[in-house]
């Protein structure tokens, strides 16, 4: 297992002021047992609503918070315990907007973190300008644009450039194409996959977007208020929620009758329409995909009708997340 | 070390290189705080009577004065505003978990600007010195320069212990503004530690760059008996070095625990 996250806890200590002068302390607990496991080249999303407790997650998991109890582990390193280890083998982006020293380009950028992760400056030369290909940012014109220059999908590129240095077998990424035009977001998305699935790199990625966590992530985990809800592959996650999929077929039919609208109703739960050149549309819904569906198609063809085209219509995995997190 | 000096130089000369106004700050410096001590000086005194009791010309005096002040509070200030820059940048998590030595980190922070302020003592210190005392004062006056970088090194491993004791107490840029004062006062650089008050004098002694600052003035007075003054200074520092590992150690442990390393 790459990342192995045992129990975690964590409260926060908050100030809520009352007045000008006076405040009262607040507990709040951010993390009430979280435990998950990714395994080695996987892609796992970790996917929750604003304070569900996906950052003190990924924090704990990069060095920068300790938990109350539990433990976490990182190719076995405990995260508390052996932090300087597993400083060397994770690769972090946490955030895209800042990171970096505005009056540095990006190349000196990373040339100053990878003097600070003290790689040595033969490899460091030439893994900043291979990074700087990989990402695009020499076509972009970004090495020697001083940073504060940059749009916001030449920081995120940036900051999975920075990620990137120590060539580390784990990468935790937090919402890293949070804000980014539809070409960034692609860009990212492919390197990530490509990351995972050519180089065996292991990535938790934390996301709001439903669409990438769906074409992206090989599993997910659903956080709420500081617990897992739900984990699985998106198709599973998909079939653990009660709503029914629609099934819409299309289908011909010589003699066009009313009575064929009524027989058809009859036998499947479902609505049809029959327009004038003879086309039926028939809308129903499935209890389950592979039962379900055989059994009104052969209904279907036992009336003598022509099936043109099938869609079946899936829960979407933002029907997932609200339902796990509204709960 | 080297990687992380190499990495501070390029942010330090990037920063001072591409804001123009830094560098003219750092040049013009020393002028300007010698002129407004010679006006305040001349309204209270004359510059005859500053040299009878000190033995030397103020304006030689305190150009190396405040050139010795801008090269020792330039230290204090970058130790002890780095973790308040870092996490305006941003950069904070990233420098935090970075497998690099965080006291190596933070005593490589001020060598680069040590290196442009031997420059700058250039425009200052050298020619107002060597227009003084003639071109045979030439190796002291690279000596000063070369004992006022030494003062910011001294002063180094106190500035890491503060920082990292000021930044557990939350808004530590007030105590920078604290820090800065009570530094002008008790280095003992305009106002020199055999006539401070027996309590500014105990408390200046444990100051490591007050000890080269009297060695400076040593070599500004004609005298040469500078190396015990080294040498205590020189043993402060190394004394300040476990208690500012242990003062970087607690800050880091507090705000791993308290969640204070702002994403």
């Amino acid at each position: 297992m790459s990342i192995e996250a045992i129990n975690l806890e964590k409260k926060y200590l908050t100030k809520k002021r009352i007045g000008l002068i006076s405040s009262e302390k607040e507990v709040v607990e951010a993390l009430k047992g979280v435990s998950f496991e990714v395994g080695d080249g996987e892609i796992v999303g970790l996917l929750g609503p604003n304070g569900a407790g996906k950052t003190t997650t990924v924090k704990i998991l990069s060095t920068l918070l300790i938990p109350d109890s539990g433990r976490a582990l990182v190719n076995g390193l405990d995260v508390v315990k052996e932090a300087k280890k597993v400083r060397k083998i994770i690769g972090i982006m946490l955030t895209v907007e800042k990171g970096f020293y505005g009056k540095l380009t990006g190349k000196e950028n990373l040339e100053y973190f990878s003097a600070l992760y003290g790689l040595k400056k033969d490899f460091s030369r030439r893994k900043i300008s291979e990074l700087m290909d990989l990402l695009g940012l020499r076509e972009l014109g970004a090495e020697d644009k001083l940073f504060e220059e940059y749009s916001l999908g030449m920081k995120a590129r940036l900051s999975l450039a920075r990620a990137l240095l120590k060539d580390p077998p784990v990468l935790i990424l937090d919402e890293p194409t949070l804000g980014l035009d539809p070409p960034s977001s692609r860009k990212i998305r492919e390197l990530v996959m490509s990351l995972a699935k050519e180089e065996d790199k292991t990535v938790l990625y934390t996301t709001h977007n439903m669409f990438e966590a769906e074409i992206l992530c090989d599993r997910i985990l659903l956080i709420n208020e500081g617990e897992i809800v739900a984990e699985g592959t998106p198709r599973e996650l998909k079939r653990r929620i009660p709503k029914l999929k629609t099934i819409e077929i299309i289908a011909k039919n010589e003699i066009r009758t009313e009575d064929l609208k009524y027989e058809i109703e009859r036998l499947i739960d479902g609505r049809v329409s029959i327009s004038a050149d003879g086309t039926i549309e028939i809308k129903a819904k499935l209890k389950t995909y592979e039962k379900g569906l055989s059994e009104i198609l052969g209904k279907i063809i036992s009336l003598g009708l022509d099936i043109v085209s099938v869609k079946v219509e899936e829960p979407t995995l933002e029907d997932v997340f609200v339902h796990f997190t509204s709960e | 070390m080297l990687g992380l000096i190499r990495a501070e130089a390029l942010l330090f000369y990037a920063e001072v290189l591409r804001r123009k106004s830094i560098l003219v700050t750092f040049s013009l410096f020393p002028y300007l705080l010698t002129l407004l001590i010679l006006l305040i000086g001349s309204s209270a005194g004359s510059f005859n009577a500053f040299e009878s009791k000190v033995g030397i010309s103020p304006v030689p005096f305190f150009i190396s004065s405040s050139f010795v002040l801008m090269v020792v509070l330039g230290v204090s200030d970058e130790i002890l505003w780095r973790p308040i820059y870092n996490e305006e940048m941003g950069t904070s998590p990233y420098v935090v978990s970075s497998p690099s030595n965080p006291i190596l980190r933070s005593l490589a922070i001020p060598i680069p600007r040590l290196s442009l302020t031997l420059v700058l003592g250039s425009t200052s210190v050298l020619p107002v010195l060597l227009y003084y005392f003639g071109s045979g004062f030439l190796l002291e006056s690279i000596s000063i320069m070369g004992l006022a970088a030494l003062s910011g090194l001294a002063l180094s491993s106190l500035a890491i212990a503060i920082s990292g004791l000021a930044t557990l107490w939350g808004e530590s840029w007030r105590i920078i503004q604290v820090i800065r004062p009570l530094l002008f006062i008790f280095l003992g650089v305009f106002y020199p530690k055999h006539v401070m008050p027996t309590f500014a004098r105990l408390i200046s002694s444990l100051i490591p760059s007050s000890h080269t600052i009297e060695a400076i003035q040593t070599v500004l007075l004609g005298g040469s008996n500078i190396l015990v003054s080294i040498g205590i200074g020189v043993a402060l520092f190394m004394f300040y070095l476990p208690i500012g590992q242990k003062s970087l150690s607690i800050w880091e442990r507090k705000k791993l625990r308290s969640g204070g390393i702002r994403t």
